[in-house]
């Protein structure tokens, strides 16, 4: 297990080096300016020789790669000024954060019932009901659930504030400005969960071994969730281990309808602004989430599963 | 059962979804005369409000305080200047000059060369510590250290060229040879380059320039003193205008409060207790929290505008820039070279029907020189420029004339052997606005010159790819703007002069363009305004004549206030606008 997961890391390590690299010379490819379109060509010209924009690619990338590897992920040119983007990214992820933990915790236990009543109620008013909210939720994107939500509930009813609220501390009114960004959020992922848990479940609850189960004298409760669940539970592994790295990861739209100063626009806004150094560095962020949630939905597996063995360990004869 | 009970569901989505539509009609009529809370604070406006005074606005994004790096000036309220450009006190709806942290307007010796800037005794930074001509001394050597290469050093060397701030910025000299000196703690003296006016000197230097505190400036440099974190959290922006900068969360919020200690709040020119300015991207967002009274100002766009663009809260605001497309006569199209051809697109562009179907809030622009553009002094009696007899002269000779454009369309045709002609406009991707108006050019064009002679193709592009391309000459007509200075539009003119390093081509050349830029800005037209007056009517003539440019439309946008606002000027004003910081708010 302990060499699987060394070995992991080390191929971890190399698909960064080849996103950060490849990242390096896609940016660049971009057409852009880091001093603006209007401004001064004196500017213009000292502005791309303090960031070495002025040299040869292949040395502007010895240097970018010297003093990234010294873990120098250096200064935002545009978006930020002079402010280092490794702090722009941590002062944004706290918020980002707490809204995506408050939506997974609606998303998760309500996509697992919903999931689970469907199955257990298949071909029923109630499935055809859930199978409806679910399609709704999947094709209607999150940022018409937020425009919908912010006209009804803020502006139409009054009945809670149109931007989240920046107090330092969670307080009432900060959480109350809080709903509708956190269901904004939840559709999608609730669609999803439920998606993925009627399918399997159905699956398992029409098995062999359900059969045995019931042959053995258990009971349809008793049986569902001793083995149909928990076997369910697997393929599931690979669709909320990921919600949970996702947490990280933030929504544009919705950040920018909330007024939330969070990650989510923090990609777009700096390849718009030629901003180079700022989206390496993003998408060095969220190339480490990607890479770590899998590695975790792989080891999870294992834990969930015990008939899963990870690493390739020899076989005893 | 089962199907009673759909029936039921599905009625009552209808209702509330039918409820929610009415609901939203009512506020396209006058939602706000049928509030009853609305009611009592209109009917406030009459009595002397004296609670708490909080202006509510709202900005897409501010992304550092340090001044030295940001470019937008209205949002450096917390920082003073030498000299403020405010909207009169009492109403009388006139821009004035006011010594800020100067003790009394800068004055010149020596014709504009050389000025000498008095600071005001006792000014201090919010943390109490000393503001004074060391201060501006700092300030203005850090804005050019070469190493620090701030966006902003510009200020230096554009429209007011201080000695030697470019070699100092570039390198090539020290210090003590640019032109800033300080005289005494009071005391600083500036040269120039070249004279300037009155005018020019306090809209460039002694506005642009705000003061940035030593202390803290040094204590955020790195080692090697190539940059400084100065102004990019609210710990390191210390405040020292008529605001002081409270809060700030970086793109959500920031709260100034009114600072009494202020020379012009001492005065009377500040009216507001504080202003709290939300970070708002989403337009629709801004218009709801609008007409549901959570922001005092609200910009029309879209439906908005065409809804209240005659009410009375709304206010249009003048653009100093004019849309249009760059039109390439050095192209390897040799059509493009063909200065009748060039003329006949500007006669053809059909900019009133642009402006009417596509922009809506923008007004057709059949001039390069905006009317948002000011000549003169406006203290001492100065006027828009498109108001003057000359401006007037070329508007008149160049408006659209669809004849005259296939007369000379016919001529080029003729000139280029009668081979049908076929040339490309770019227009940049994403802005369904400006696709339409190539839509609308293409179908215009074609018509008129006949399709079986003329056709062009549409590229969309990136901008700054588009801008790119301009740079390299390699295209026909391509969707653009040039920026203008509102008080000297002849020194942002330099864009077309043959010694401009960072030209978009369109092979325009004229000598006599370049002698006039030049006296207009730094030789002997300075002080003339007439001369400078006819000086610009000729050199917009002669762009409009090459055919460097066709101008389309004037991005004019118009601000809407909440009844609660009383403006302390009526009339749009050049550089401050409706002076929003200079409101009083007459209810809750």
């Amino acid at each position: 297990m302990l060499r699987y997961i060394v070995k992991r890391v080390v191929a971890m390590a190399i698909t960064l080096f080849i996103i950060i690299s490849l990242s390096f010379f896609a940016i660049r490819l971009i057409p852009g300016d880091v001093a603006g379109e209007n401004a001064a060509p004196e500017i213009k010209a000292a502005m791309e020789a303090r960031y070495h924009l002025d040299r040869p690619l292949g040395e502007q990338y010895v240097i970018f790669m010297k003093n990234f590897l010294s873990f120098d992920f250096g200064e935002s040119m545009t978006l930020y000024p002079r402010r280092p983007v490794f702090a722009i990214i941590r002062d944004k992820i706290p918020l980002t954060l707490m809204l995506n933990l408050f939506s997974l915790c609606l998303t998760i236990p309500i996509g697992l019932i919903c999931g689970i009543t469907a199955a257990l109620k298949k071909n029923t008013a109630i499935d055809h009901a859930i199978s409806a909210m679910v399609v709704f939720n999947v094709s209607v994107p999150a940022f018409v659930f937020a425009s919908i939500l912010q006209y009804i509930f803020a502006y139409r009813l009054g009945w809670f504030p149109f931007l989240l609220n920046l107090d330092s501390s969670l307080s009432f009114s900060k959480f109350v400005s809080m709903i509708l960004p956190i269901l904004a959020l939840s559709f999608g992922g609730i669609a999803t969960i439920t998606r993925y848990m009627r399918a399997e479940l159905f699956e398992a609850l029409n098995s062999d071994y359900m059969l045995l189960s019931k042959s053995k004298g258990l009971s349809k409760v008793q049986s569902t969730l001793r083995h149909a669940l928990r076997n369910s539970f697997i393929p599931l592994c690979n669709v909320i281990i990921p919600m949970f790295m996702g947490l990280l990861g933030g929504s544009m739209v919705v950040e920018n309808i909330f007024g939330i100063p969070g990650i989510g626009s923090l990609t777009a806004a700096s390849i718009q602004t030629s901003d180079y150094y700022l989206t390496i560095a993003v998408l060095f962020f969220y190339s480490i989430i990607g890479l770590t949630s899998m590695l975790i939905v792989d080891l999870s597996y294992g834990i969930v599963d015990p008939r899963i063995r990870i690493g390739g360990g020899k076989v005893r004869e | 059962m089962k199907k009673k009970r759909l029936f039921a569901l599905m009625a009552a989505c209808v209702m509330l979804l039918s409820s929610c539509g009415q609901a939203g009609d009512t506020t396209t009529g006058s939602v706000d005369a049928q509030d009853p809370a609305v009611e009592s604070e209109n009917s406030g406006e009459n009595s002397a409000y004296t609670g708490a005074k909080d202006y509510r606005g709202w900005t897409t994004s501010m992304a550092t305080f340090n001044p030295q790096m940001y470019t937008n000036s209205k949002s450096m309220m917390n920082l003073g200047s030498l000299v403020a450009m405010v909207a009169n006190k009492d109403g009388e709806n006139k821009l004035e000059f006011v010594p800020h942290h100067a003790s009394e307007l800068p004055t010149t010796s020596d014709g504009g060369t050389t000025w000498n800037i008095k600071i005001r005794d006792g000014l201090t930074w919010s943390d109490g510590t000393p503001l004074n001509a060391k201060t501006y001394e700092y300030t203005m050597k850090m804005l050019v250290d070469p190493k620090l290469v701030n966006k902003n050093a510009t200020y230096m060397f554009d429209t007011c060229i201080v000695k030697n701030a470019k070699e100092y910025f570039s390198g090539q000299c020290s210090w003590e040879d640019v032109g800033v000196k300080l005289v005494n703690d009071n005391e600083l003296e500036v040269t120039l380059q070249y004279p300037a006016t009155e005018l020019d000197f306090y809209t460039s230097i002694c506005s642009l320039i705000w003061p940035v505190q030593e202390e803290m400036y040094e204590k955020n440099m790195n080692a090697d003193r190539t940059s400084t974190t100065y102004g990019t959290t609210l710990e390191n922006t210390p405040s020292a205008g008529m605001f002081t900068l409270v809060e700030w969360i970086t793109d959500g919020h920031d709260k100034f409060v009114r600072n009494d200690e202020d020379p012009l709040v001492k005065e009377g020119y500040i009216k507001i207790d504080s202003m709290t300015r939300r970070y708002i991207k989403e337009n629709a967002t801004r218009s709801e929290m609008f007409f549901k009274g959570e922001l005092d100002n609200h910009s029309l766009l879209g439906d908005d505008y065409i809804q209240y663009k005659n009410d009375p809260r709304a206010n249009k605001m003048l653009s100093p820039n004019v849309w249009g497309y760059f039109v390439n006569g050095k192209s390897k199209n040799t059509i493009m070279q063909n200065k009748d051809f060039r003329n006949a697109l500007y006669f053809a562009t059909p900019r009133e029907n642009i402006a009417e179907d596509v922009y809506k809030l923008y007004p057709p622009a059949p001039y390069i020189v905006s009317t948002g553009i000011y000549v003169g002094d406006p203290i001492s009696g100065g006027q828009y420029y498109r108001d003057t007899p000359q401006a007037k002269a070329v508007a008149e000779k160049y408006a659209t004339n669809p004849d005259k454009a296939k007369e000379l369309f016919d001529k080029a045709y003729q000139a280029n052997g009668g081979t049908p002609v076929s040339i490309e406009y770019i227009y940049f991707e994403g802005q369904e606005d400006q696709k339409r108006q190539a839509e609308i050019l293409q179908e215009t064009f074609e018509n008129l010159f006949g399709k079986d002679r003329f056709t062009m193709s549409l590229r969309a592009m990136p901008p700054s790819s588009a801008y790119d391309v301009y740079r390299s000459g390699e295209y026909d007509l391509g969707l653009g703007v040039r920026l203008a200075n509102v008080f000297n539009p002849w020194a942002t003119m330099n864009v077309w002069t043959k010694g401009y390093t960072d030209k978009y081509v369109t092979g325009f050349e004229s000598d006599e363009f370049d002698k006039l830029q030049f006296d207009c800005v730094y030789g002997e037209l300075v002080n003339d305004v007439e001369g400078k007056v006819k000086a610009l009517a000729r050199m917009e003539e002669l762009l409009l004549d090459y055919g460097a440019f066709v101008p389309v439309m004037q991005n004019d946008n118009t601000v809407m206030y909440s009844d609660r606002i009383t403006l302390v000027t009526q009339e749009y004003l050049p550089f401050v606008g409706y002076a929003e910081t200079q409101c009083d708010i007459t209810a809750p």
